[in-house]
């Protein structure tokens, strides 16, 4: 067997508290996007796309939708001789007996075996809750390039927004000199996208430490990055340029789904050089009725669209019926909006009904939320629940 | 283990030349992102066939290119799933249009491995989604030595084909090739379920006896010796058998019941996996009353017409009453109407097809030499 030189790392545990209905019972990873994807596809994707072929993802929270869902990676290319995706829950040991992952660090730190046995040269930790297209291929060649020990991908965010992410300076060179997690008073605009490539015995080393320290939080950010810093460890920041999006909250998620609907959308699904791809389900292609009308907008396999929709994303087996509206919205799979119900500024979840005539109406600041396999007889209070 | 062993002829005649001299009927595609093979494969799985030998036609590139492994199929199996069954130089020379005996007789080696009870044959013409469980059910019922499968005609339907004569309980009386096939006919599917031992009986007695072709040679001489029956498909079922055959049968699917009924139920109609984004609709599209597959970008008018993987639609450009296939791009401002055009085609900007109804204009590919 060839030697991996790259193992990829999925952190795809995360519960995304604020997704509220739409991740009752899976994972954040888990979570539908864009008329046809899962969140993780847009990671598993670039892994396959930049020559990594074996992945290891680490659940933890409502595992069953996504480790149904991953199977044995095929989807994504990932079933190869040379590799393969592998589930990472958490086990025991003969260690102590509480084994949730406590953190990004622990998690990998409880997976040390599994990279002992991959043994590869490099191991890239990434996260399964963002949205975004990346080549780590070129990650990993400035990581060589500059020698580095680890390497931290970066992105440009808003002042007003760094506080939320791990902000850093560097020297011009790239080499990081200081870094802080959620700072309160940011120092530059520079921040981690919680994207790293470790040269695998130091990232061992420092996780060991890091274990054995009662005082961590057992975090990448927090902990094991200021710690090589500290020791003077060449760390370097990557600077990534393009789309990025962490969908963490309904504003947000519905915000990324509606930035697909671009003309030119500044992610693209349809890139032959950069395929995003994701479960398959067999469904034919989708029916538009003599009464249909679509603008803007995308539409999955298996719909049937005989109303009238703008503006919004059609996941696959959706039904709109005659003389419905659906306007800025979001409708997960197999739900149906029946005649004269009007939608605008909502998320529907999957297997819904919305019953004929009713009204559903998100605001500018909050978008309506509904769950899986509601049945909406009536539209409930303003906004989201 | 299933009791049947699944057999699909792809030699059929090539019937819709004007659209293609060389790829075989079984490789059209078919209903936007289809081909016509995968009504054969699919209903023959669905029916929990775990077996299934394609006999493969003279130009065979895309099947090939369309089944690889069969893994859409289920049939990427360690034991069982799909066997290529491939033409080799004698068979080249012999025209299998004049015959399908010999490909069988060639073939009977894995008939005989298959070890199953009953054999499925069948063609790759036919659109339809068609429940096997029930036709063997129907078979074991009837005590049948062969149960043939086909469609009472609701209309006239023109071109040749097999016709079926049978009694109330579905014994078949008779059997005859028809010049064209009348309302109220019994048109012959192409699928018949039968008894391995005796297939294999009969391929090799026809072989040596110079018999060529197994229906109207092999089954119509035994129509008294055998109980042979015939089982009615109630639901939607059209024979392809021409380009106007072709284009009704695709213009059907825009019905939304014969869409669910073959599409979206249960059973399912695999094909293979491309993984192309959802279809996008820009701010000027307008379709109605369509059929659209995914990696499709949409910017013009889109009227009673089907739209396979990856077609481009330019601004302002009009598609009515057409099949554009995958992988083509219509120009801004082009005007369509009742075309056919195959895939990986340009229609330049400005372009203007017309066809009739009767007589779809067929805009073909570049065929490699």
């Amino acid at each position: 067997m060839q030697r991996t030189e790259c193992l990829a790392m999925i952190l795809a545990g995360g519960k995304g508290s604020r997704l509220g209905v739409l991740t009752k019972n899976v994972a954040k990873p888990a979570v539908l996007f864009g008329g046809k994807y899962r969140i993780i596809d847009f990671t598993l994707s670039n892994c396959r796309n930049s020559g990594i072929n074996t992945v290891g993802i680490l659940t933890q929270y409502q595992p069953l939708e996504l480790n149904w869902y991953i199977g044995n990676g095929s989807s994504w290319d990932l079933d190869s001789e040379h590799g393969g995706a592998f589930i990472l829950p958490p086990y025991m040991n003969d260690k102590d007996s509480s084994n949730w992952y406590q953190g990004t660090a622990d998690a990998i730190y409880q997976n040390l075996n599994f990279m002992d046995m991959i043994d590869p040269e490099y191991v890239l930790v990434l996260s399964g809750d963002h949205i975004y297209s990346m080549d780590y291929a070129k990650m990993l060649a400035f990581h060589k390039k500059h020698k580095a020990k680890a390497t931290v991908s970066t992105i440009q965010v808003p002042l007003s927004e760094a506080s939320r992410f791990g902000i850093m300076n560097t020297d011009p060179n790239l080499r990081i000199r200081e870094f802080e997690e959620k700072p309160k008073n940011p120092k530059s605009t520079l921040a981690s996208m919680g994207i790293y490539i470790f040269n695998k015995e130091v990232l061992k080393e420092y996780l060991i430490a890091d274990a054995e320290r009662k005082d961590s939080d057992h975090d990448f950010g927090k902990n094991v990055i200021p710690a090589m810093l500290n020791d003077k460890l060449p760390v370097f920041a990557y600077p990534f340029e393009g789309y990025w999006k962490d969908v963490g909250t309904f504003e947000s998620l519905w915000q990324a789904n509606m930035d697909l609907l671009a003309d030119d959308p500044p992610l693209s699904l349809n890139d032959p050089n950069w395929r995003i791809y994701a479960g398959n389900h067999s469904y034919p292609p989708h029916y538009v009725g003599p009464q249909g009308q679509l603008q803007s907008s995308l539409v999955g396999e298996g719909a049937a669209i005989s109303g009238k929709v703008s503006h919004s994303v059609i996941f696959y087996n959706v039904v709109v019926e005659e003389g419905a509206k659906v306007t800025n919205s979001v409708i997960l799979p197999g739900t149906v909006v029946e005649k004269d119900a009007v939608i605008d500024r909502a998320i529907i979840g999957e297997r819904c009904r919305i019953c004929a005539g009713v009204q559903i109406q998100g605001t500018n600041t909050e978008v309506a939320v509904y769950g899986n396999d509601e049945t909406v007889k009536a539209a409930k209070g303003k906004g989201a629940k | 283990m299933s009791d049947i062993l699944g057999l699909i002829n792809l030699q059929c005649p090539n019937t819709m030349k004007e659209l293609s001299e060389k790829r075989p009927l079984a490789s059209e595609p078919f209903g936007a992102k289809f081909r016509l093979m995968d009504f054969a494969l699919s209903n023959m799985v669905n029916a929990g066939i775990d077996t299934v030998g394609l006999i493969l036609p003279f130009h065979s590139r895309s099947v090939l290119d369309h089944v690889r492994s069969a893994k859409e199929w289920d049939l990427a199996r360690k034991q069982h799933g799909l066997y290529y069954l491939p033409m080799d130089e004698e068979e080249e020379i012999r025209n299998p249009q004049e015959g399908d005996i010999y490909s069988y007789y060639k073939n009977l080696r894995y008939v005989e491995a298959g070890q199953r009870r009953y054999l499925l044959l069948s063609g790759c013409d036919v659109v339809a989604n068609i429940n096997y469980e029930e036709v063997l059910h129907f078979h074991r019922k009837h005590n049948a030595n062969i149960t043939l499968v086909y469609k009472k005609q609701d209309a006239d339907c023109p071109g040749e084909g097999y016709v079926l004569k049978t009694k109330a309980n579905g014994h078949v009386t008779g059997m005859k090739k028809a010049e064209s096939v009348k309302k109220d006919e019994n048109l012959f599917l192409g699928a018949v379920l039968i008894d391995c031992e005796l297939f294999l009986r009969m391929i090799r007695r026809a072989n040596f006896g110079g018999n060529w072709k197994f229906f109207n040679e092999v089954l119509a001489d035994n129509v008294d010796n055998l109980r042979i029956f015939g089982f009615s498909v109630k639901g939607y079922a059209k024979r392809i058998n021409s380009i106007d055959s072709y284009f009704q049968s695709s213009m059907d699917m825009l019905k939304l019941e014969n869409w669910r009924e073959i599409f979206h139920q249960d059973n399912r109609i695999y094909t293979k996996i491309k993984d192309e984004a959802p279809a996008k609709y820009m701010e000027e599209a307008r379709v109605t009353n369509s059929l659209v597959a995914n990696g499709c970008i949409i910017e013009g008018t889109v009227e009673n017409s089907i739209l396979f993987r990856k077609v481009r639609v330019g601004r302002n450009a009009v598609i009515r009453n057409s099949i554009i296939m995958q992988n083509t791009n219509i120009g801004e401002d082009a005007n369509l109407n009742y075309v056919i055009c195959d895939k990986d085609r340009d229609i330049q900007p400005e372009a203007v097809l017309e066809g009739t109804e009767k007589e779809p204009l067929c805009v073909i590919k570049h065929e490699v030499r």
